[in-house]
Order: C-alpha cells, then structure tokens, then sequence
C-alpha cells in the first residue's frame, strides 16, 4: 500500500536512509544441499525506492539467495515476509503474484522475437471475436509496448525488428521493459544486468535502474562491478560463505573498505552496528 | 534521452550482394519461396499447353492436398522445433483404420481414425517431454511401431473398405462448388493455422517454445503442454490426410502415406521456415507444397523420368535451406 503511493512521486534523494517499513523483510533464510550449507540464516531488508546491491565472491550463496527469493528454489528453513505478512512461494509465478520479478542473465529474450512478442511473451493479450474466436490484440500490445518505452524515458525501439539486431544496452532495456509491463511488481532483482556490456552500454542501463528507483521501485542488483555498485547502490550488502555480513550505506564505505569486507567477511569497527545479527 | 549506438547489420556488402542495389537482397530473400513459386508456374504454362487447364491445376492441387495437410501439421511441430517422422506411418494407421471400420457409417469410421492418430500423436509429444526423447528418435520409433501395427493388422495385404456409404468415397472424390473435397480440406486447413499461428496465443506459445524454450518456461508458457499438443494435432492431420487416401480408392494399402513425412518436411523448408524453430511460418507452406507438385506436373508433362524428378527435388531443397539460412541470418 505505502509503495503504491511512493510509486507516483518523483525520486528520492539518493543517499537517503531507508525510511518506513521493508517491502521484504528476509530472517534466517537457510538452503542447504545436503551436507552442503549455501544459504545461512541471512537477515535482510529490501525497501521500496532504493537500489540495494549484493556482493560477495564467487561461491558466496548470491545466486541461493536469489532463486530462494523469485522462486525458483524453496528455502531449508528461515521465512520471507512481504509487507509485513509471511509469504510461501512455490515458483517464480508465486513470486510474481507477490511483486517480485527478475530479470535473468542470458536468458531473459527470445532472439528471433520482436520487442513486442518479446515483451509480451507467455501474457499475450487475447479477445474473442464474437465472444467465439480467439485474435491477439496486436495493436493494444504495440500502444502499451511504446508506452512502457516512453514511461522509463527509453528511445522508441524499432517494433518490427527482431531483438538480435538490437545492441547489448537495448537488449537489456527490453528485458527490464519487460518486467514492468505487470502492474504490481514492486521489487525488480537483476542478476549482473550490466556484464558484458560496453562502457557507455553499461551507463544506459545504470541509467535506468536509477529511474526505476525514482518511480518507486526497489532494486536489488548483484554485480561484481564494484564501480558500477558504488555508482547505482544504495546500500551495500555483503555476502561471505553462505552467511550475510551486513548492509551499509554507499556512502559509509570506501572501496576498499569493502574489497576488505567481500574478502575478510567482516565489517570495519564502525560499521558494526550495520551487521545482519542485528536486524529482528 | 541518448541515443543507443545500434549494431547494423553490414553483410549487405559482402560477397554476391556487391552488385545489387541495397535492399534488393533481403527482398529478395525474404520472397524466395514466392518468387520460386511464380516463376514455376510462368515457366510451367510457356512449356507446356495443358498446364494451366483447369483440370490439370486441379488434379495438381489435389495430388497434392494430402501432402499438403501433413506439411501443415509438420509445419507447426518444426516451428517448435520438433520433427515428426511418424507422419507417413500415421497416415497409414488412419487409412486402415478407416477402411476396417467404414461399415460403421463413415463419421463414425472417420472419428475412431482421427481419435486413433491424435493418440500416437499425443504419444510422440509424452515420449518427449516426459521420457526426455529427442523428437527425431521419438518419432522414428513410432515411424517403425505405427507401421508395424498397420501391417500386423492387415497381414501384408489391402484392407478393403467394405459396407462404406457413398459419403466415405465423397471425401477424396466429391466436389464442393466445382472445387475437389480434398483441395477444400487442405486450403481450409491451411487458412485455419494461418490464423492461429499468427493470430492467436497458442500460435505465439509456439513459436516461443521453438526459439527459446527456456526463455518460454521463465515467462509462464505451459512447454510441455504446447509440445504435446503440437504432436497431437500433427498426428490429427495426418490421419486427415489418410481418410482422404483411402477414399479415393476404397482400398488401404498397408503401405499407404510412406515416405509423407519427408515431402512434407521438404514442403516445409522450401516454404521457409527455419529447420531449428521459432522462424517461419504455415503460410509458406503451401507454397512448398504447389513448388513440389508443380515440378512433378511440369516434369510429368515433359515426360522427363521420375528419377530425374527426384534429382531436381534434392537440388531445390538444398538451395532452399541455404536462402532460408541466408534470411535468418540477416533479419
């Protein structure tokens, strides 16, 4: 409810503290894969209107985190609570029904599709002709197609070509269009949006994250781009081995400050009062 | 808002294009299929006086209608990046089952046929997605177990269809308006799934499972249940295509629809769609239907040998595939 009316506004100021109550709220997510601990107990906040990057090595439990919350895996033990209420989620539809949606690397487009069937793919919208015979709507789905362009200030894309000829910058823009086109989505979760991508590509869509923050969306990133986090983030959560270390401030922290805290897995003195442990 | 730097495709500039007017190539290709089409059909009236009778046009579109059924189920499996091998077998299996059971009245002889091939049909679709099978070894086993099974209940020999009403022979040799049941089956069944591929939700789910299957699951398309019903609805209209053979004669050969598969396939590709999926579409098809029929009409006319025919097949093919190639690759 409190996002829904945060949406409308304009931006907030970027280095703001969060205010107001969590849109997700995460205690003691635990996945294990046998004896194998991936996932350990992580606390986290995600607030609406904020840009919230995950960090950590390779092997860290990112990628267990974020299947457990879109979806796709189901936690060992721990609860997620969405606006305050605990929430089960048995597939990523599960997660989209509850505002989550996320865009996954590589394999978020349909290379031969334009980008409307892009954009609309597996939510065709469909009437019935007569009330009898099935038509797509294909020119409701290129009015809202431009209209999802122009309301994220995106250049108009060119409808009838396919997506494989459209650079890596455009290719994800769509994919992240993509997201939206669902009315309630409130948290959008990239994973590594701006790998591979060209410098001036990767500030298109830096761009853009931080438009869809100042429409009230939250974000969570991971990246292993600590420039790219320090430019777009907010705050900064650090995952070490399975086990969340804590989340500061962009501006609490130096870069490498934070290498120190990826690799050490913990936080320097006067952050301790940002550790996981402390979130109830 | 800037502008984003676009990757333009440059290939224009490369190799046999050089001397064609930009944009004349992918016009070009895009078209192939049509142009193939048309200048068939010019060379075919100028060598040959009797090509554009009536009647011959007509007995070419109805040579051609049962494997133009089958290339339209074939097709849709291939868009979803399937093969059905079992085609040819299944349009037997429809055949005999007809022919056995005409003396029920043919709608119900027709019903038990269809009903029979949707379900070898639905098989292939579960042995792929529920026993993971490569469509091409699906479909080549139940090839060789449809074929069986029509051998084994016709002993080797032609299954007569005795006790059939005079509906049963109206299928493959009646007329509607002048027009031969047959060419109204297919043209309709073709104009149907011109619609709902490009026209409906299914259609674009297709298409989708085709191209990124992957992609397709993350974003809420049933794959499973789009692939079983791709082969279902394959199985279905080759049994279509077999109630139309076998009324034409009144008599099911056991090896009735062999080899329907592999013309359809050809129909398909020269029709233009993409071998791997998720490109092209049912209305080239027909296209490559009539380029087939009309290069066996045109041949036949010239009383050139069917094994030269068949030379020119292997050629058109070949060049098909790589037009198609060349097109995918460009848009």
């Amino acid at each position: 409810m409190i996002a829904a009316d945060t949406r409308i506004g304009a931006g907030t100021t970027a280095a703001a503290p969060p205010a107001g109550a969590p849109f997700l709220s995460i205690r003691g997510l635990t996945k294990r894969y046998g004896g194998h601990v991936a996932n350990d107990s992580i606390n986290l906040d995600v607030y609406p209107n904020e840009v919230l990057a995950l960090v950590g090595d390779n092997g860290a439990g990112k990628s267990t985190f974020i299947k457990m919350i879109s979806g796709v895996h189901r936690p060992t033990s721990g609860r997620i609570r969405i606006d305050g209420k605990d929430v089960e989620m048995h597939s990523p539809n599960d997660a989209r029904d509850a505002g989550i949606e996320t865009l996954h690397q590589n394999l978020s487009l349909v290379d031969v599709f334009t980008v409307q069937e892009n954009i609309f793919m597996g939510r065709e919208l469909q009437r019935k002709i007569g009330g009898l015979v099935p038509s797509l709507d294909h020119a409701e789905m290129r009015r809202r197609t431009e209209d999802l362009f122009e309301e994220l200030g995106l250049p108009k894309p060119d409808m009838n070509r396919t997506v494989r000829a459209l650079s890596g910058g455009q290719r994800q823009a769509v994919g992240i269009a993509r997201l939206l086109l669902d009315s309630n989505v409130r948290l959008l979760i990239m994973d590594e949006p701006m790998a591979a991508l060209g410098v001036e590509e990767s500030r298109l869509v830096l761009e853009l994250i931080q438009r869809l923050k100042a429409k009230g969306f939250a974000v969570l990133i991971i990246s292993h781009n600590l420039d790219h986090v320090f430019q777009v983030a907010d705050r900064i959560a650090i995952l070490k081995t399975g086990r969340m270390v804590g989340a500061v401030e962009r501006d609490e922290v130096e870069h490498d400050a934070l290498v120190h805290t990826i690799v050490g897995g913990r936080l320097p003195d006067h952050l301790a009062h940002r550790r996981a442990e402390n979130l109830t | 808002m800037t502008d984003i730097p676009t990757e333009t495709p440059d290939s224009d500039r490369r190799g046999f294009s050089r001397r064609l007017p930009a944009g004349m190539v992918p016009f070009l290709l895009k078209y192939s299929h049509v142009i193939t089409f048309l200048v068939l059909f010019v060379l075919a009236s100028v060598a040959s006086p009797f090509f554009l009778d009536v009647t011959n046009l007509l007995n070419l579109v109805r040579g051609a209608s049962m494997v133009g059924i089958v290339a339209v189920g074939m097709t849709i499996v291939i868009l979803c990046r399937g093969i059905d091998l079992s085609a040819g077998s299944i349009v037997g299996v429809a055949a005999v089952a007809a022919a056995a059971s005409a003396g029920l009245t043919s709608p119900v002889a027709w019903l038990l046929a269809l009903a029979l091939c949707t379900f070898l049909g639905a098989i292939n679709g579960l042995l792929i997605t529920k026993l993971n099978l490569q469509p091409f070894i699906a479909t080549l086993a139940m090839m060789i177990f449809a074929r069986g099974c029509v051998y084994l209940y016709s002993d080797g020999g032609d299954v007569y269809a005795q006790g059939a009403d005079g509906m049963f022979r109206w299928l493959g040799s009646g007329y509607i308006l002048g027009v031969p049941v047959p060419v109204v089956l297919f043209v309709g069944t073709w104009a149907i799934f011109v619609y709902i591929m490009r026209h409906t939700r299914w259609g674009r789910h297709v298409y989708a499972v085709g191209a990124n299957e992957e992609a397709a699951r993350i974003y809420g398309v049933a794959v499973d249940r789009i692939k079983i019903q791709v082969y279902a609805l394959s199985g279905f209209l080759a049994g279509v295509a077999g109630l139309i053979l076998v009324s034409r004669i009144s008599v099911a050969e056991p090896n009735a629809g062999n080899l329907y598969e592999l013309d359809a396939i050809a129909a398909t590709l020269i029709g233009g769609t993409a071998f791997d999926g998720g490109v092209g579409g049912v209305a080239g098809t027909i296209l490559g239907v009539l380029i087939l029929a009309m290069i066996t009409n045109l041949l036949n006319l010239m009383s050139v040998s069917p094994f030269v025919q068949m030379l020119a097949m292997g050629i058109i093919i070949v060049v098909a595939v790589v037009v198609s190639d060349l097109r995918n690759r460009k848009s």
